[in-house]
This record gives structure tokens, C-alpha cells and sequence, in this order.
């Protein structure tokens, strides 16, 4: 029974080439972008999910200024004193604070501006800061004294440059000799993969700021302490030693888990505006797979008119113009599919060849199988209404059609 | 002759009423998402551009730093301005009037309630004032603007008076700035708008004074310049970098600081909604091809199941053109009538969409509904509606008629 179904749906297609065609192209377009669309937000999110496992789910980070991690306008600044204090609430196992600033640095004789990140490196080896802040050095060291930086992917890959830097190599910052000790491997994109480290104390001297002015501090988690409850520690902390009362804060203190859930919110909007967009098409593609089974219906009026007078049911007629519709959606479906994951793919590696390594395309099971039962669903709804209108016909009616 | 064409293609898609329709809807979804999306989009621009274009072309800003962030990278920046970086390039040929300002963030105290906000210094002689004022395009709702011998005296923005803390600030109260006590005795008006963004939550002291309340002796965090002729403003930007560059030793190209025109402000901002624009309009765009393989689709039926009429058209003397000119404007016509009914609806929703936005206080969202678009949208979705027809149209034409007869 039901592959005779299947059988009649396929006849018709191969009968009506041209038509059934069209149709699958309609289906097809709106699938590939939806299906490419949630490859790459679900990689970018992936991307970023990994940038902040490299991380660490037990950091915390705390800016100055009310609102929030990044306002480069705030001349606020953190101290050392609101530092130490950091240090002393328990639950915290170590403390990085941080300086940037923009700076011109100069490379055989090409002076470019970019951020300079000065890394306080007195309570732990400058690797292991670096490394708690989620960037690898990969090749030499990293940086001691005053006279020794550590280089970023793009200084190394040569497209900041006109030349490649390299480890050992002299840079100039400000006008002051530094050397290349260490490089870093990619972050993933083009702004941080160009950021400059050194050490606190060259940072310091360089800028001549003083000990009272950070910018930013990241503090470690001991293991088995909650991070939500060791920040709200900081802050009654940090209220005291700033001098200010709550609701006044002039500090911002965000945990990891609170930053995944900013990037996400925001992510999640994009994906659903972008999505939405894109899915009106699918709607399109739905109507056009509607108009075509209404037309199969009025052309095959004889055909169904025969069919019932030699018995058939009416659920037999709605389920084969339903089968045609659905399969209509799903051939459609599995075509915009492997467009869609093409499509991805190419964006992800143009992405990648701009320094946007973050950007991936990813292919959970459930987009796949989503992707199919999503177009059979259109094509179904689609051509509900045509294989009711089917079914009732009345076979007298019907064989009388012209 | 044309009229003829127009009466038997209304005549044929009447005659399958339903397949119309639903052709028609397939292109009226897609007009409709673009026309929504082009009209709130195209609106937002020039929202954004008229409040720009009252800043006037004559501006340039010249701020530290040269990673070509702007003024945000100048805070930012390693390198600093001071006040003889101002002298030595006030005197630029061309230049009408200057200023520099010096900013920082400061505590603002008032009642029990601590605030951060950003405090400009700015020189308030009545000159620069007036030249200020018209730069930041601020005006004075209630009290009156500084004047020269005002210390520790305060105008505020109409959103710091009014929104930032919960009790509202008037003329004559007292705020505290990093402690010291100013008494507020002007504040603007309303901007609104995007630009109210920025200049309706301000607080502005005489140079002087904040010189005096963030023992800064020197530094300056921005310069605003006027040009006499703005026909000279990019003449008079490069003498303003090469004045500079001489001052601060750097070589060409490798500029410690940023010279911005207020054009170039605007370009910058124009080109980001561009490329938002162009995805957004693009996704939607989509649709519409979508709709075109409809048209398509329902043109080669068409052509299918009156291959006989063809052929009797055919041998009572209709010419190929006239075939493929009965069917062209049968699938534009279906494009035609799909882009009116989704402009109208499109801009429905644009208005909607602006009247929500109106609820939430973006006043900047305004639909746009110009000729162009309206135009724009019918002749696209005709274009759509031919384009699709050719193919049919053509293998309509190229029938022969003995055959299309024996059919």
C-alpha cells in the first residue's frame, strides 16, 4: 500500500519533469540559506564557546568603571591597593592585573599602531598568566624585564608587517628597543590575534603610568569554589576599599558564565533576525509547492475521478497528493542541505583567510535531520489543502472532467 | 495591438484564478520583506544624516593616537595632546576658529546617589563658547550657558538633569564633581535623536577648573577646528597633519594622532548600516527569487495546457512575438500585481514597526517612503515577474503550430 503511494508520487515527477523541478528549486534555495545561516552561528558560538573553555569557567574579571568590560571612553582606573585587596578574599587562587594602551611599534623601519597589553607578571611566571588568559605561547618565551615583548599571530604570519616578525627579532615601541622572545598562537580574530605583550614593569615605565592605574584584572578561581560567589565576595570587597556604596559601583566584576551568557543573548538575536529573513523564502517555497499540487490535482481530476469509481478511499487519494507534496519538501530539503553545507564551508574558509579563524561551520546532527524533517513538514502543510480538495472530489464529477 | 495583449493574458489568469493567486503571493511575501526592510533601513540613514549634516562640513577633529579608532582611540592611546600641540596647529592657514577640550571620567555626587560620568573642560570665553556650543549643538533650556569668571559652576545635560539620578536636578542645586562642590546653573535642551545619545547626558565645566579638579596642568583629549571655506577642508586637513607631523616628529603614514573631517564621520557611519542593510536586504532577496521560480513554474504550465490555443493563434496568423508578447506580460503582469499588494503591505509593516519603536522612545526609526522605493519596488517585481515568463514565453513562441494543433 504504501509503497504504491511512494511509486505513484515518484511517476508523477519523472512525468512532470520541468515542473517538479521548479519546485525543488524553490524549496531548495530557502533550505541552503536557512541550513548555512545555523551552520555558522552554531560554529561562531562553538568558537567562541572554545575561546572561553581555553579560559576557563573558574575566572573572573573585574574592569573598572560601571558599565561593564569594555568602555574605552572610562578614565577610571582600578589600583594597586583594590588589587591586594582582591588577593586577600578567599576563594581567590591568583590575581593578574593588566594594562593597554595603544601604541605605535615600529618593525624594520614601519611604525603601526596597535594595543599594547602589559601583564603584571609578579605573583606568577608571565606564562602562566598568559596562559590563564587563554593565549598559548607556541614558539620561544615569554616576556622578562623591561626589554622583551611577546608577538602576536599576525606580526608572525606576516600580514601586519610588510615583513614577518620573528622570534628574536628587535621591535620598537614608543620609540623604545624591545625584543621578540615569544610568539602566540591564533586567537581567531584579526583585533586580538595583533595585540602586543609585555610585562607590567616595561608597560609602566613606557606609558609612565603609576601603580594606580589597571585597567583591567583577571582572577583565578581556586578548584570547587563557586565563581558567582567568589565575585560577589570582590565586590563587598571592592565597595570597601573604593569607598562606595552598593548601587554606586564604580567597578564591574563579570564571571565567565556572565559573559557567555552576553555573547549568546547577543548571538542568539542576530541568528533569529538573520534566520527569520531567510526563512520567508522557505514560506515562498511552500506556496509554490502548494500552486504545483493544486495543479497536479486539477490535471489528474480524470485520473482520481478513475481511481475512486474502482474503489479507492478518500484517505487513499489525500494520502497520495500528500506523499507528493511531502517528498517534494524532503528531495528539496536534502538538495538545500548539501548547498547549504557547501555554501558554509566556503564562507567559513573565507572567514578563516581574513583572520577570522572563529568563525566555523558545524554540522550537529540535529541540523541535518532538523534541516529534512523541517522541509517535509513544509512540503506536507503545502500540500494539505490540494490533497483535501482531491479527496472529496466526487468520481462522477470528476470523470465527467474536461 | 498592445491592448489586445494586455486583455488576453488578464483573461487567462482569471481563468485559473487560484494558481494566480497563489503565484501572486509567492512575489508579494518577498516585495514585502524588502520593501519592510529597505524602508526602515533607507529611514534609519537618513536619520542618521540629518542630525549629522546639522553638524555641518566645515568640522575636523583631530584627537591622539593613530590606530584610526577616532576619538574613542584617543583615550586609549599612548600618545597624549597637550596644549602646545593645540598652539602649533591653530594657526593653520584656513582655519576659522579652534578649541580644545579636555575630558575625563569623573564622580558626580548629587543627593545620595554617586555616578560615573564623562566631565568636558572646555574654554568658556564667550568666542570659544559660542563656538563650542555650536560644534556639540547644545542649547540652553533653563539658566543660562557659563561665562568667562564662572568657577566651580556647571551646565548639564537634558538626560543628567532629568534620568540619571532618581531625583531630578535643577538650575541653582549643587552637585559634587570627585568631591568638589559645583553649582549647576544651565541646562540643554532635549536633543533626541541618536546624537542625544551622546549630547544630552553631559556635563560641561569651564577648562580651568577641571584642570584644577584632575591636576592635569597640560593635556588635552580632543581639538575642534572650523575651516573658513569648507570647498578647502581637505587642503586645510593635510597642512593640519603636516603642521603636526613636524611638530611631533613622526613620519608620513606612521601619524601618532587622528585627523577626522565630520564627512568622514558620517561616511563611516553611512558604510557600517550599508553592509547591515545589504545583508538584511539580501536574506530577503532570497524570497523573491523564490517567487520568480513560482512565476516560472506557473508560466510553463501555462504554456503546457494551452499549447492547442497556441496553435490555433498560430495558424490563424499570429506572428512568434505575439505568442511571446502574450505570455511576457501575462508572468509581469502576476509580478506587477504581487509587488503592489507587498509594497503596500511592506510599508504597512515599516510603519508599524516605527510606531513601536516610537513607544520604546527611538524616535530616530522613522519609515521611509519615498518615490524611489515605491517606484522601485513595482518596477523590480515587474522586472522579476518578465524575467521568469522569458523561458516560458519563448518556448511558447518557437511551438510549431502543426504540432501544437496535433496536441
Amino acid at each position: 500500500m504504501w509503497t504504491d503511494y511512494f511509486r505513484l508520487a515518484f511517476k508523477t515527477f519523472t512525468s512532470e519533469k520541468k515542473r517538479t523541478l521548479l519546485t525543488l528549486i524553490g524549496i531548495f534555495i530557502g533550505i541552503a540559506a536557512v541550513v548555512s545561516l545555523i551552520s555558522l552561528g552554531q560554529g561562531l558560538q562553538a568558537g567562541i564557546r572554545g575561546q572561553f573553555d581555553v579560559l576557563g569557567t573558574n575566572k573572573i574579571f573585574v574592569t573598572p568603571g560601571s558599565r561593564g568590560a569594555f568602555n574605552p571612553a572610562n578614565t577610571i582606573k582600578l589600583s594597586q591597593k583594590d588589587v591586594d585587596a582582591m588577593r586577600a578574599v578567599s576563594g581567590v587562587k591568583a590575581v593578574s592585573a593588566m594594562i593597554y594602551k595603544i601604541a605605535g611599534v615600529e618593525y624594520s623601519g614601519e611604525r603601526k599602531y596597535t594595543f599594547v597589553i602589559g601583564i603584571d607578571d609578579s605573583e606568577e611566571s608571565f606564562e602562566k598568566v598568559m596562559e590563564a588568559f587563554g593565549v598559548t605561547i607556541n614558539q620561544g618565551r615569554g616576556a622578562r624585564g623591561t626589554r622583551e615583548a611577546v608577538i602576536p599571530y599576525r606580526f608572525v604570519i606576516g600580514d601586519f608587517y610588510k615583513k614577518p616578525v620573528r622570534v628574536g627579532d628587535r621591535l620598537k615601541i614608543e620609540g623604545k628597543k624591545f625584543r621578540a622572545t615569544g610568539a602566540v598562537s591564533q586567537v581567531g580574530n584579526p583585533q586580538d590575534d595583533t595585540n602586543l605583550y609585555i610585562t607590567m614593569d616595561s608597560a609602566k615605565e613606557l606609558f609612565n603610568v603609576g601603580d594606580d592605574e589597571i585597567d583591567y584584572v583577571m582572577i583565578t578561581v581556586k578548584d570547587g569554589e563557586k565563581p558567582a560567589t567568589v565575585a560577589e565576595q570582590i565586590k563587598k570587597r571592592l565597595r570597601k576599599t573604593r569607598n562606595v556604596k552598593e548601587g554606586n559601583e564604580d567597578f564591574t566584576v563579570q564571571t565567565t558564565e556572565d559573559f557567555m551568557k552576553t555573547f549568546n543573548t547577543i548571538l542568539l538575536i542576530v541568528q533569529i533576525v538573520l534566520i527569520g529573513i531567510a526563512a520567508i523564502s522557505l514560506l515562498v517555497g511552500g506556496v509554490n509547492i502548494a500552486n504545483t499540487m493544486y495543479t497536479a490535482v486539477m490535471e489528474r481530476t480524470k485520473e482520481i475521478g478513475i481511481m475512486k469509481a474502482i474503489g479507492a478511499k478518500n484517505s487513499d487519494i489525500f494520502m497520495i497528493f500528500l506523499i507528493e507534496s511531502g517528498m517534494l519538501g524532503v528531495v528539496g530539503g536534502i538538495l538545500g542541505l548539501g548547498a547549504g553545507a557547501g555554501l558554509s564551508k566556503l564562507v567559513s574558509y573565507g572567514a578563516r583567510k581574513t583572520g577570522w579563524a572563529m568563525v566555523q561551520s558545524l554540522f550537529p546532527w540535529y541540523l541535518t535531520i532538523g534541516a529534512i524533517l523541517f522541509s517535509f513538514v513544509v512540503g506536507a502543510i503545502a500540500g494539505t489543502l490540494p490533497a483535501r480538495q482531491a479527496s472529496k472530489l466526487k468520481p462522477v464529477d470528476a470523470l465527467r472532467y474536461e | 495591438m498592445i491592448k489586445d495583449y494586455f486583455q488576453l493574458a488578464l483573461r487567462n489568469l482569471l481563468r485559473r484564478r487560484l494558481r494566480a493567486w497563489l503565484t501572486v503571493i509567492g512575489i508579494f511575501i518577498g516585495i514585502m520583506a524588502v520593501v519592510a526592510l529597505v524602508s526602515l533601513s533607507q529611514g534609519l540613514q537618513n536619520a542618521v544624516l540629518s542630525e549629522f549634516n546639522k553638524i555641518g562640513a566645515d568640522r575636523i577633529i583631530v584627537t591622539p593616537g593613530g590606530a584610526k579608532l577616532g576619538p574613542v582611540g584617543g583615550m586609549l592611546s599612548a600618545s597624549k595632546f597637550t596644549e602646545d600641540d593645540y598652539d602649533a596647529l591653530k594657526k593653520v592657514k584656513g582655519i576659522d576658529t579652534s578649541a580644545s577640550v579636555y575630558t575625563k571620567t569623573a564622580y558626580i555626587t548629587y543627593g545620595k546617589e554617586t555616578k560615573q560620568e564623562q566631565v568636558w573642560g572646555f574654554p568658556i570665553d564667550s568666542e570659544h563658547m559660542e563656538f563650542y556650543r555650536t560644534q556639540s549643538m547644545f542649547d540652553i533650556d533653563k539658566g543660562r550657558l557659563l561665562r568667562p569668571g564662572d568657577k566651580n559652576k556647571v551646565m548639564i545635560g537634558w538626560e543628567t538633569a532629568n534620568e540619571v539620578f532618581d531625583k531630578k536636578i535643577k538650575v541653582g542645586n549643587k552637585i559634587r564633581i570627585n568631591g568638589q562642590e559645583f553649582e549647576v546653573v544651565g541646562i540643554h535642551t532635549k536633543q533626541g535623536g541618536l546624537l542625544g545619545a551622546m549630547g544630552d547626558k553631559v556635563i560641561r565645566i569651564p577648562k580651568e577648573t577641571a584642570r584644577e579638579i584632575f591636576h592635569e596642568p597640560d593635556e588635552i583629549t580632543s581639538i575642534f577646528l572650523r575651516v573658513k571655506n569648507p570647498e578647502d577642508i581637505d587642503q586645510v586637513v593635510e597642512s593640519v597633519k603636516h603642521r603636526l607631523r613636524r611638530f611631533r616628529h613622526v613620519k608620513e603614514g606612521e601619524e601618532d594622532f587622528t585627523v577626522q573631517t565630520s564627512k568622514q564621520v558620517i561616511q563611516t557611519f553611512n558604510n557600517i548600516l550599508g553592509i547591515v542593510q545589504a545583508v538584511l536586504v539580501g536574506l530577503a532577496l532570497i524570497s523573491l527569487l523564490v517567487g520568480g521560480i513560482g512565476i516560472m513554474n506557473t508560466m510553463y504550465t501555462a504554456v503546457a495546457e494551452r499549447t492547442k490555443e497556441i496553435g490555433i493563434m498560430k495558424s490563424v496568423g499570429a506572428k512568434n512575438s505575439a505568442i511571446r508578447w502574450i505570455f511576457m506580460i501575462e508572468s509581469g503582469l502576476l509580478g506587477t500585481v504581487g509587488g503592489i499588494i507587498g509594497m503596500i503591505i511592506g510599508l504597512g509593516i515599516g510603519k508599524m514597526a516605527e510606531m513601536v519603536a516610537l513607544q520604546y522612545g527611538i524616535e530616530s526609526l522613522k519609515a521611509y517612503m519615498g518615490l524611489p522605493l515605491l517606484i522601485g519596488a513595482i518596477l523590480f517585481s515587474f522586472v522579476v515577474g518578465a524575467l521568469a515568463g522569458t523561458l516560458p514565453a519563448m518556448r511558447a513562441a518557437r511551438l510549431k503550430p502543426v504540432d501544437a494543433l496535433r496536441k
